[in-house]
């Protein structure tokens, strides 16, 4: 996990910080799931969920194409291939893509699990 | 519901003001109008005729309501407290400048040296022109917001209208560049299939398989372009959305404590046709 973030660079880091965010989100949200005004925030909180999960992926999709573009530049351009430089372009687009899809699923989860809290807020 | 609501919600519309000023103007002319309305009544008039004689009395101008926008707020008064952040939390609001310092770093990636702008031709202009008209649609609703002072739901909603639209052109377009781009590839592919050599070195590759390679860093570099542009709008639109959140909760709030704070007529607060929330967040 570590090194997937290493590999991703500045983006990955700022992806990281969407993770963590989209996890303070569902954590808040659980914790004030009491009440009439927290029914309202737990309303809310998910559709912030759904923002920075789709955020991330764009995110994420930006650097891998930017990652490829790079991998394929290094094999068109020069005249001797660095095999090296072409797996740390491709490691570097494919982490990022990889880690967007992750704080994807993590905002999913967390949106899924507030609709349960809400659904179960409205029952009673 | 005050017995004007109509004239005042029109009004409310016009004014060029921030809210807190809009609140007390709104206020004080539905007062004057209640009570000309009122004695209008006690003199044997019928409520209608009433009513059409307070309106006339009063007889607001839209030019006068711009020049109370001059006297009661000087524009970096309304600039700064326009600045008041409406994000929900502190660490929402620093994830978010996170997130466009990174776009700052990969868009001077992207423009610096034209690399990928000169790779993807033709592809990367629309996109570029799309992107352009965003961040000046953007720009165009910040300073009339925030200089001018203009805080009416119904041309932050015009902003955001159109920061809804550019996004799902960005959208579009990376999805048309993609598909360019695969269908050129494919092709590439269909011409040089028999070009099938055995390449024992990265040296060796077929002209064929660069060819391929070529058209597909065309595509990547006109999907970046893309994905940075839908990314740059994604934000814009994000805040856009804020603002007429706040803006329209603003004037639902007005309303609702002019139909308190007025004369009720016996009836609940009507609710503004503008109070559908784009987005909360």
């Amino acid at each position: 996990m570590f090194e997937l973030i290493v590999n991703s660079g500045l983006v990955g880091l700022v992806l990281l910080f969407i993770g963590a965010t989209c996890v303070f989100l569902t954590i808040r949200a659980l914790v004030r799931s009491h009440g009439e005004a927290a029914r309202v925030d737990l309303g809310i909180s998910r559709r912030a969920l759904l923002f920075w999960g789709g955020l991330a992926v764009l995110l994420g999709f930006l650097g891998h194409t930017v990652g490829v573009f790079k991998a394929l530049s290094v094999i068109v351009e020069a005249e001797t291939v660095s095999a090296q430089d072409v797996s740390a372009a491709l490691l570097a687009s494919l982490s990022t893509v990889i880690l967007g899809f992750l704080v994807l699923a993590i905002a999913g989860a967390g949106w899924l699990g507030l609709g349960v809290v809400e659904k179960r807020a409205q029952a009673s | 519901m005050n017995t004007f609501d109509d004239v005042l919600r029109e009004v409310s519309e016009q004014m060029d003001l921030p809210l807190d000023v809009r609140r007390r103007v709104l206020l004080e002319l539905a007062a004057d109008l209640e009570d000309l309305r009122r004695s209008g009544v006690e003199s044997g008039l019928d409520d209608a005729a009433a009513r059409a004689r307070a309106l006339e009395f009063v007889d607001y101008d839209p030019q006068a309501v711009s020049a109370l926008a001059a006297v009661h707020a000087a524009a970096p008064r309304r600039f700064l407290e326009g600045l008041s952040g409406v994000a929900r939390s502190r660490g929402e609001r620093v994830v978010l400048l996170l997130v466009s310092l990174a776009l700052v770093q990969v868009g001077g990636t992207l423009c610096v040296g034209g690399e990928f702008v000169q790779c993807a031709g033709a592809l990367a202009w629309p996109v570029l022109f799309v992107l352009l008209a965003t961040v000046l649609a953007a720009l165009l609703g910040f300073y009339r917001q925030r200089v001018r002072g203009d805080q009416r739901a119904v041309a932050a909603r015009a902003t955001w209208t159109w920061l809804t639209r550019s996004m799902l052109l960005q959208a579009a377009l990376g999805l048309i560049a993609m598909g360019i781009g695969l269908s050129e590839a494919l092709a590439a592919l269909g011409e040089h299939a028999t070009d099938a050599e055995v390449t024992k070195s990265v040296g060796d590759i077929p002209e064929g398989l660069l060819a391929q390679l070529r058209i597909l860093r065309k595509t990547t570099a006109a999907l970046a372009l893309a994905s940075f542009g839908l990314l740059v709008a994604c934000l814009l639109w994000h805040r856009s959305a804020q603002r007429l959140h706040t803006f329209e909760h603003g004037e639902l709030e007005l309303l609702r404590s002019l139909a308190v704070e007025g004369f009720p007529t016996g009836t609940t607060p009507s609710t503004p046709h503008s109070t559908q929330l784009p987005c909360s967040n």
